[in-house]
Parts: structure tokens; C-alpha cells; sequence
């Protein structure tokens, strides 16, 4: 499993972002796969299927889907549904979320749907509104509203 | 058969020298073959299709930047046909992408025929390898491989769509691989003015695609290479393993 874990700097256009990805994706042009990045002043419209990473900042409407690990900044707002291997959200998610592996809600997220993950971590202040499943176990916990 | 088109930049006296010595190596190395040289009455694409019709094998752009990716154009639609190039003068960006060094030691590198299968884009019926750039205007749209549309929020966003990313305008920096046959759209929104004066940039946006249709409220400006080649609407796609580039071993190209 990826572990978003190591922070590197990269410039492109004279600008710089983050990639939190490990180091081990980063390190080899051969094995990298093909990531897309929606800044913060770019809206997305429609049916999204990935094949790489993706770092959300912006804007989205309809659905989000990779095999790969999704970055949900948090100034982003997705009004779709969700679907990664890993997934950070630290934003605003409109729509269901199925995570195939761990799903982090930090404080300044706030998620309005149905999640399905295997393994959630949630800090305090995170909003959630919806059914959530963890694990393999079938047991489902209602979370009404929790604040 | 080898076929070798001068482009006008060989014509210049003080290359004269270097002219001589790469026709002398070709021979020594038994890939001498056709010679075309351009002049304002002839055109490149006419040459190059009427040399592939006569069994030319390949095609050597002998000349500078702009000579190659000309040349490229014209070759790509004969995926049997390798494309060479031999630099004229030092610090060419394609030189330096393809491994290629200027002059007769160039000619060494064809005759080992060291070879990449590159992907190209293609917009109507020009080829690139580097990039398209689309004149900017708020009201430009791009849908990505039928399935999503992007629009930029911020008006007057330059939009790109790199095969491996403009090379020859904005110089060689991050290069996308030439061979995983996707395209990039990139989106750069403009600078802002920070509380201290000091330009904030946002980061751009990359959009891995295989087929983009831009659109617009106007008719937009489609460029390579700073070269005008189509007006929006326009749809630009991917060819994976378009063309077959002779290299060298120190080339940058992945």
C-alpha cells in the first residue's frame, strides 16, 4: 500500500507544488504513472477516470475515479462520487467515496455521503453526513451528523 | 536509400566547411545517398513524400530546430520511414534530445541506427512532438476524451497540450515521456499580485489525456513551435509509436 507520507518539491513553469507521494513512485520516470493535478482555479465537469495519482484543489462535478491515490485539498470542492486506492480528503466531498484502501479525513474536511473504505483515520473537526462501512467486516455504522 | 534534405541554413557561407566534412563522413560510412536542397520554390512535405515514393528509407533533416520538426511533420504519416538529423550548428534543442551531436560526428550516430519509437500528437494534419499552444481567451473549453470538460475559472489561462512539452519555446525542463502515449493538458493560470508585491503563481494543471477537443466562443489561434496550424474547433489526439527517430545513447528523450 502507498504511503502518502514524504513531501518533494518539484519546479515546473518556474512554479512549485507538492507531490505527497513515496519516494519510491518518485524516484523512477519508468515507473511513474501518469498524474493529474486540478488547481485550485480549474473546474472538471463530467465522468473522470484516472489511471495515475491525482491532487484535487479545484473543482469537481460528476465522478472521480482512479486505481491510484486521490489528494483532496482543502480548498476543493467535489460534488461527485469518489472511488481510489488511498484517499486524503481535506476538502469538501459531495457524493460517496469507495476507497479500496485508507481513507484520511483531516479536521478541515467535510465529506456529505456514503464512504466504503477499509481502513479510516479521522481527525478532530472533520465533518461527516452519510453511512459509513470500514473494514471487511458487513456491519454498518450510522453517522447521522457528527460535529 | 537514405535521403537528405538541406534545409536553407546549410547554404550559409560559414557553414560551408562543416558541410564538406559531413558529406565527406557520409561517404566514408556508405550512407551517402539522394540530396535535396530547400530554396523558396520547393516545399519540404512535396520533397520528403516524393523521396518516400522513390524507396527512401530514410529521411535526414540536415539543418536546425525548426528543420527537424518540419521534417517530422512530413515523415510521420510513414510510420516504415526512420527520421535522422544532423545539426548544423551546437546547442540545438533536438540535438540535445535525441542524443545527436552537430556536424560529422552526427553521421556516425545515423550509421548505427540507434532507434526510439516516439509518440506524436496530431492536430488536422500536422504532427508534433513537442507541444500545442492555443491563444488565450476566457471562454476556451476543453473536453477530454469524450468523457470530462475543463474550464479555467481565472480568464485569460494559457492552455497547452504537451506531447513531451515545449521544448523549443519555453526550453528543455520537465520532459514528459515520448512513449506512454498519453498527451498532457496543461493549464497555467496567470500570476496574481502578492500583498508585497511579489508575483503568486498557482500551480499548473495536468490532465493526462489521449484525445482533446478545444473550443471556444471565438476562433482561436492553434500554434507549434510558434507556428500558426489550426483555428479552434479543433481536436488534437495522440499517435502512439508514430514515428522511429534515430538517436544517440546520451539523448534525453524517454
Amino acid at each position: 500500500m502507498t504511503v502518502l507520507s514524504d513531501l518533494v518539491v518539484s519546479g515546473i513553469d518556474n512554479h512549485y507544488y507538492f507531490y505527497m507521494f513515496s519516494r519510491d513512485e518518485q524516484a523512477s520516470p519508468a515507473n511513474r504513472q501518469a498524474e493529474t493535478i486540478i488547481g485550485p482555479s480549474i473546474k472538471v465537469e463530467g465522468n473522470f477516470v484516472g489511471q495515475g495519482n491525482i491532487i484535487v484543489d479545484g473543482a469537481v462535478v460528476g465522478t472521480l475515479k482512479t486505481s491510484e491515490d486521490i489528494r483532496v485539498g482543502e480548498g476543493a470542492s467535489i460534488e461527485a462520487d469518489v472511488e481510489g486506492r488511498n484517499v486524503h480528503v481535506a476538502g469538501k466531498v459531495k457524493g460517496n467515496l469507495k476507497v479500496n484502501g485508507k481513507l484520511e479525513l483531516t479536521g478541515s474536511s467535510s465529506i456529505s455521503g456514503d464512504v466504503d473504505t477499509e481502513v479510516l483515520t479521522m481527525e478532530a473537526g472533520a465533518k461527516f453526513e452519510g453511512h459509513l462501512m470500514v473494514g471487511k467486516s458487513t456491519s454498518k455504522t450510522d453517522v447521522v451528523k457528527e460535529k | 536509400m537514405f535521403f537528405y534534405l538541406y534545409d536553407k541554413v546549410t547554404q550559409d557561407k560559414k557553414l560551408e566547411g562543416v558541410l564538406t566534412q559531413v558529406e565527406h563522413r557520409l561517404i566514408d560510412l556508405g550512407i551517402n545517398g539522394r540530396v535535396e536542397k530547400m530554396s523558396v520554390f520547393k516545399n519540404m512535405r512535396e520533397l520528403i513524400e516524393d523521396a518516400i515514393k522513390r524507396d527512401a528509407h530514410t529521411v535526414v533533416a540536415v539543418g536546425n530546430d525548426a528543420t527537424f520538426s518540419k521534417a517530422l511533420s512530413a515523415v510521420a504519416p510513414y510510420p516504415a520511414v526512420s527520421l535522422g538529423f544532423i545539426p548544423m550548428t551546437d546547442g540545438t534543442v533536438f540535438g540535445r534530445l535525441l542524443g545527436i551531436p552537430s556536424g560529422p560526428a552526427a553521421c556516425d550516430l545515423l550509421s548505427k541506427r540507434l532507434m526510439v519509437q516516439a509518440d506524436l500528437g496530431r492536430i488536422q494534419k500536422t504532427f508534433f512532438i513537442t507541444s500545442a499552444e492555443i491563444s488565450t481567451h476566457s471562454s476556451v473549453s476543453v473536453q477530454c476524451d469524450g468523457l470530462y470538460s475543463i474550464s479555467a475559472l481565472k480568464p485569460e489561462t494559457p492552455i497547452r497540450i504537451d506531447n513531451i512539452g515545449p521544448v523549443l519555446t519555453q526550453g528543455i525542463g520537465r520532459l514528459a515521456r515520448a512513449d506512454d502515449g498519453l498527451l498532457e493538458v496543461v493549464l497555467t493560470p496567470p500570476s496574481g499580485q502578492g500583498r508585497f508585491s511579489r508575483k503568486v503563481g498557482e500551480a499548473p494543471s495536468v490532465f493526462p489525456v489521449m484525445r482533446a477537443k478545444i473550443t471556444a466562443n471565438e476562433s482561436l489561434s492553434v500554434s507549434v513551435d510558434g507556428e500558426v496550424v489550426a483555428k479552434t474547433p479543433c481536436e488534437v489526439e495522440i499517435i502512439p509509436k508514430a514515428v522511429k527517430l534515430i538517436v544517440g545513447k546520451d539523448r534525453l528523450l524517454r
